[in-house]
This record gives structure tokens, sequence and C-alpha cells, in this order.
């Protein structure tokens, strides 16, 4: 009986088997994502002013940078890799990546270096604002790519693709916004956006799954 | 996979990837003993094994979209039965933790002896495993078998493609089987 299911499943398959178009290459929504992404940050170069000088910046400004930036490679990578079937170890090193450099991020944020003042966390909700828009260009293009993929796990999926596209946004604020003071950076740059695009993956997730399954096949 | 084998299932997703219905059917069919072998050596019960074999062929035909034509085709299909084993994996613990294991110590002995299901007893127990499949997938059998709509007639009432029409009566189907199953009705029974 149940092979008689599986045959007949086979039939049905066929028999409703519609022309689809193939996803595009990783490494083009990649390249597409990115350069999106670089206009948003030239947009805001203009639009925002000017950190203070980079010979100011203490090493630790550096390594914040550098881990926003890995982990928001490494999160895109990952989103757009777990979307394609086979296409796991790349997923895996992605998603090593973002974790290597949200705890970069983080022990940036944390070391002190810039110092604690009394309006240390001035502006940090301004930042927070500016990581979310500007990491929603690349998240356009990702995001696309990753609901039309083959997901099964939305929560995870939707995880990646969110603080991938926030830490992209937030390398951009850390190196534009002029406030370099210790609260600020570890809240408006690092943690605000990544926690929020965390907690953002929950309601998208529950929204994606459901539109999913109603549209199981449509593609 | 022998390379010949590969080349020619690679051709063949191709052309399903364009429309070609028969050489899709084609790739399915052939494809069937292969994922019941690969999916075989991981589970050793053979219905649930073949409960998954369709989940990667339902799966396959969602995805079949992700298949990229200059990427190798194996690693593509083992991928997605892989997925399909996880999630079987995920979905049998959580219902084992949902279920109550009963001590045979602790089972009261019936007041009166245990009679086979009668037929009578079968639209109930139908009715009951329908009752319990999730909205989307009671609503496509319900229309499908108990309202006699058409496949189309019934994916443009529930507001879908006829595909994910297919895709939850058919769940609905199993889920069904597998409750039947448990409760002890023989299928021939019904």
């Amino acid at each position: 009986m149940t092979r008689r299911l599986t045959d007949e499943l086979v039939a049905d398959l066929a028999r409703d088997l519609e022309p689809v178009r193939p996803v595009a290459r990783l490494r083009v929504v990649s390249a597409a994502a990115l350069a999106l992404w670089g206009v948003a940050v030239v947009l805001a170069w203009f639009l925002d002013g000017h950190a203070p000088e980079p010979e100011a910046w203490p090493w630790q400004h550096f390594v914040g940078l550098a881990g926003l930036g890995v982990a928001g490679l490494g999160g895109i990578v990952a989103s757009l890799a777990n979307a394609v079937p086979g296409r796991e170890p790349t997923a895996k090193v992605g998603l090593y990546a973002m974790g290597l450099g949200v705890s970069a991020a983080l022990a940036a944020g944390m070391s002190g270096a810039w110092g604690a003042g009394s309006g240390s966390y001035q502006g940090s909700l301004g930042c927070v604002v500016r990581s979310i828009a500007i990491g929603s260009a690349p998240l356009l293009i990702a995001g696309l790519f990753v609901m039309r993929g083959a997901v099964s796990q939305f929560r995870g999926a939707a995880c990646l693709v969110l603080v991938g596209s926030a830490g992209l946004g937030a390398l951009a604020v850390q190196a534009t916004c002029p406030t370099l003071t210790g609260g600020h950076v570890l809240v408006g740059h690092c943690v605000g956006p990544l926690v929020l695009a965390a907690l953002a993956s929950l309601p998208l997730a529950a929204v994606w799954g459901r539109s999913s399954s109603l549209h199981a096949t449509k593609s | 996979m022998s390379e010949e084998r590969e080349d020619r299932w690679r051709g063949w997703m191709l052309a399903a990837q364009r429309g070609d219905a028969p050489l899709y059917a084609k790739l399915l069919t052939e494809l069937t003993p292969y994922l019941r072998a690969f999916v075989g050596r991981r589970l050793l019960d053979s219905t649930a094994s073949e409960d998954v074999v369709q989940n990667v062929l339902i799966s396959l035909h969602r995805a079949r979209h992700t298949y990229r034509p200059e990427r190798p085709f194996s690693p593509w299909v083992h991928a997605i039965a892989r997925n399909a084993l996880i999630d079987f994996a995920r979905q049998r613990t959580r219902r084992t933790k949902r279920e109550t294991s009963l001590d045979a110590d602790h089972v009261a002995e019936p007041a009166v002896a245990a009679v086979e299901p009668r037929a009578e007893q079968l639209p109930q127990a139908l009715e009951d495993a329908l009752a319990a499949l999730p909205n989307s997938q009671r609503e496509a059998v319900e229309l499908i078998h108990l309202e006699g709509l058409s496949v189309a007639e019934a994916a443009e009432r529930a507001g879908v493609t006829k595909s994910a029409l297919k895709v939850r009566a058919h769940r609905g189907y199993r889920a069904m089987r597998a409750s039947l199953d448990r409760d002890g009705i023989a299928e021939d029974e019904l």
C-alpha cells in the first residue's frame, strides 16, 4: 500500500510539473547583496558625516570592525548556502565565521577601550536604527533568495539572514559614527542591531513558515 | 553513483526544470529505489522508511528550482534526503515526548473482554483520525474525498496551487493511516 502511494505520488508530481527557473549562483547573489550594501554605505557616509580619523581609533575598534564584517559576510553566505541543498559545507563555514565575528565584535565592544562616560549610551538608538536601515539593503537581495530556496528550518534561516544583514549594517555604522564611547559602541553598533535581528527572526520565521506551507509548490 | 547514471539523472533534472514531464517521471521512477536503499540503510522501520522516501520526493519536487546546472546532481539529492531524515527524526522525537508509555503493570484489566474493531466502529475511527489532522491537511482531504471536488476545484477553494493541495492531501492520508495503525485498525477493514 505504501509503495503504491509512492508510485501514485511520482505520477502526481510528474503530472503537475511546471517549468522553473533555476536559482541564481550563490556568488552572483552574494556580490549583488554586497553591491547594494556598498551603495547604502556610501549614502550613509554622505548623509551621516564621518567618523574621527582612523589614527584616533583604538586597535579594538579595528577588531570590532573586522568582527562585524566577518559576522555579516558569514551570516549572508551561510543563509544563502543553507537555502540550496548540497551547499551545506559552505553554509557551515559561513556559520562558523558568523559566530567568530559576533564574538570578536562583542569582545571588542566590551573591552572598554573607548572609556565610559555619562553620555556613553547617547544616540545608541539612532545607530541601531541606522544599522538596520543599512542592513536592509543586503537583506533585500539575500532574503528574496533565501525565501525562494529550499528551507525547512525557517527559524535558523531567518536568524542567519537577519543577523548577517544587521552585521553588515552595524559595520557601516561603526565605520562612520563619530561617537566612539564604550557603551555607545557596544549597544548601538553591536548588541542592539544583532540582538534585534535575532529577535526579529522569530516572528519572521513564523510568518514565513506559514506562507511557505500555503504556497508549497508554487515555484 | 556511477558517472553514467549521474549524467543521465542530471540531464533529466535539467529537462524537468524546463517542464519535461515524461523525463521527470523517469527520473523520479529511477530515483525511488535508489532513495529506498539510501533511506533504508539509515532506518530499519520499512513503513517509516517509505514515508521518508515520499517526503524526499515531495521535497525534491518543491526544491527542483534550487538545482544549478553546473553542480553535480547526487550531492543535491543526498542533501534533500538527509534533510528529510533529520526532519523525520525530529518529528519522531517530538511525538515520543508527547506520548506517555503505559507500563503493562499499571494498565487496568478491561471489565469486559476486548473486542476486535467492528465495521460500525470504523467510521468513527476514521472521523477521529480526520479530526486529528492539522487544519490544512483536513481541509484538503475533506474537499477531495468528502465533497468530491476535483483537485483543481479543491485547490481553488483552498486558495493554494494544485500541487500544494495534493501534497497536503497526501500528508493527510499518511497521518490518518498512521493514526489508524496505532489504533490497531487494519487498512483492509476500512
